[in-house]
């Protein structure tokens, strides 16, 4: 449905995608995530025709969006992560704005405006004015000004920022809706838990390159194991353990806390379970033992670290 | 119709500027009108009647303000039309559309002609007055009038273009009012310092050889000529030693149309990020 090829652009001197290369199937919902100047709206203008890429190419449904601009636009629903409203505009109005902008006919629009509104859960508005909105409304309203033209690709950045938490499960509920109708979309966010629940792949990019990518539990699990913690607490804080410790090649560095001990561990679960054994084996008096899973939030920032420079 | 113009025209309706700006407009010209008139009618009273000249003064001074209020206006409907629509955040959301940026473009234009045909068309009660002692007929007032309305597509222009091209709408207002003031003024003051330069002790009249190509570009000079020619005035040669005609006007306006044309192709093209500027295809 979407194929970036080595998609590059520069400003100046300075690369904000790096040879980026994606390939997202028809009815599959990509997340994009990646601290701050990470390159996805950059990317996601790039996609939407609304930046031209230095180098690569992008190719949406098959077609060539540098040469099949307008095709291309006709199947591409766009929510950008800042945008306005007209004043003195009234929400069915706004939509049927959209609606002529995108070329259909007065039915087409009343046929489908009814339908977009119940989704987005505005119905109830359609005679206020779009500025007296809040941010929150506003943000569904763009959602259903980008899907007005029916479009089979969503391109969705950052559409929950700002939104408090209530909101934000709206959000998701919207677009598990959109999934079920079978829109592909790329949507992209800073939290990575937040787009783990709805989303079939997951792609990190940061500095301009895709950092990982695949499907949801299997970027999870890649993460996550190999970089685990373990806490121990012993009964009195004994040199022998660490001793013990050490001795294990899965173990990295181990900080004491008086008779608390955290141990960077490389393994996977049966790992974890031999070295309980070997402990308990060597008569290490330990009072309590906590393997820690990282959350989703701490391997994104595990996985970016490298992006505060 | 163009979604554009037809959002326009709604967001317009709705605003109180339009009801003020027209307000101000009719005030403005209802006042230059008596202003001209009180001065023609203590002549009267002093005893030496009103005299046909002065009438024709009024309505060549009331038809050449007409056209400086247009002038003030165009560039103002459109300075803010691209870069209005990208400081607020909705320029993105029209340009990912199927919608080609030479009607987003063409729908702004025609949204500012509407504007300025409604002053037109609400100030004909005020002219009506002036036209009917004017002395000039009926086909020569609707030769001004689409005279009015190519001059404001031309400047309507100008400012659509300055808006594409500058990022911030006081930048392309600054720049509309810039090129305006160059056309309108700037033409005229070329030639005069010429004809300072050239000065010759006898006289003003007959110092150029020729009509400067230069002034065809001017709406006051050439709407002055046309004037001069349906009222058999003299006031171009009174000024720069020129007879004036139609030909004036009727070059000025096909220079008009051409170059609107041109200058919105243009911004449609530098709106567009897919457009021109870079085209790699490998
Ligand atoms: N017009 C521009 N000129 C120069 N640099 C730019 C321009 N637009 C973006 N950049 C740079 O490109 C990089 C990527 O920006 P981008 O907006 O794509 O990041 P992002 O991942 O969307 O970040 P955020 O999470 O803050 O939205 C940033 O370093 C930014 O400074
Ligand atoms: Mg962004």
């Amino acid at each position: 449905m979407l194929k970036i090829k080595n998609l590059t652009k520069v400003y100046g001197t300075f690369k904000a995608v790096d040879n980026l290369t994606l390939d997202i199937e028809e009815g599959e919902i990509f997340g994009f995530v990646g601290p701050n100047g990470a390159g996805k709206t950059t990317t996601m203008k790039m996609v939407s025709t609304l930046l031209n890429s230095t180098e690569g190419e992008i190719y949406i449904d098959g077609l060539d969006i540098s040469k099949n601009i307008k095709q291309a636009r006709e199947k591409i629903g766009y929510m950008p992560d800042f945008f306005g409203v007209y004043d003195n505009l009234k929400v069915d109005e706004y939509l049927e704005f959209y609606g002529n902008v995108a070329g259909l006919s007065r039915e087409q629009i009343v046929a489908v405006s009814d339908d977009l509104l119940e989704l987005v859960d505005l119905k109830a508005k359609k005679s206020s004015y779009v500025d007296s909105l809040s941010r929150g409304m506003k943000q569904r309203l763009c959602l259903a000004r980008s899907l007005i033209h029916n479009p089979k690709l969503l391109v969705l950045d950052e559409p929950a920022s700002g939104m408090d938490p209530r909101a934000r499960v709206q959000m998701k509920e919207i677009l598990k809706e959109l999934k079920k109708m079978g829109k592909t979309i790329l949507i992209s966010s800073h939290i990575l838990p937040e787009l783990a629940e709805i989303c079939t792949t997951i792609g990190i990019i940061e500095n301009g390159k895709i950092v990982i990518k695949g499907p949801v539990e299997e970027i999870v699990n890649k993460i996550s194991s190999g970089n685990n913690t373990i806490k121990i607490k012993l009964v009195e804080s004994n040199p022998n353990t660490i001793r013990l410790l050490e001795e294990d090649p899965l173990v990295g560095n181990i900080y004491e806390n008086g008779r608390i001990l955290e141990i960077e561990f490389n393994g996977d679960e049966e790992d974890t379970f031999k070295l309980i054994k070997k402990l308990v084996n060597k008569e290490i008096p330990i009072v309590s033992f906590n393997h820690i899973e990282r959350n989703l939030e701490e391997i994104f920032m595990k996985v970016t670290k490298g992006g505060e420079e | 119709m163009n979604p554009i113009l037809k959002k326009e025209l709604k967001i317009k309706m709705r605003s109180w500027k339009v009801v003020a700006v027209m307000m101000i407009y009719l005030l403005a010209l209802g006042g230059l009108i008596l202003l001209m008139s009180s001065n023609i009618f203590m002549g009267y009273g002093s005893g030496y009647g009103i005299r046909p000249e002065e009438i024709s003064t009024i309505f060549i001074f009331i038809v050449m303000a007409q056209l400086g209020l247009i002038l003030l206006i165009a560039p103002a409907t459109t300075a803010n039309s691209i870069s209005g629509e990208r400081e607020r955040g909705t320029l993105d959301l029209l340009i990912c559309t199927r919608m080609s940026s030479l009607s987003l473009v063409v729908g702004k234009l025609l949204a500012s002609i509407a504007e300025v045909v409604l002053l037109l068309i609400v100030s004909i009660p005020v002219l009506s007055i002036i036209f009917l002692f004017g002395g000039i007929s009926l086909s020569n007032i609707l030769l001004i009038f689409i005279f009015y309305v190519i001059t404001a597509i031309l400047f309507g222009s100008i400012g659509i273009f300055m808006s594409s091209f500058f990022k911030k709408t006081t930048t392309s207002t600054i720049m509309s009012y810039f090129v305006t003031a160059l056309l309108a003024g700037g033409t005229v003051f070329i030639v005069l310092a010429m004809e300072v330069f050239y000065f010759r002790p006898n006289g003003v009249s007959g110092f150029l050889n020729s009509f400067p190509k230069i002034l065809y570009l001017n709406p006051f000079v050439v709407l002055l000529g046309v004037l001069d020619s349906f009222m058999g005035q003299g006031m171009l040669t009174d000024i720069f030693g020129l007879k004036g005609s139609t030909k004036l006007i009727v070059i000025n306006m096909l220079f008009s149309i051409i170059t609107s044309m041109i200058l919105l192709y243009l911004s449609s093209i530098k709106i567009n990020p897919m457009k021109g500027l870079k085209s790699k295809n490998k």
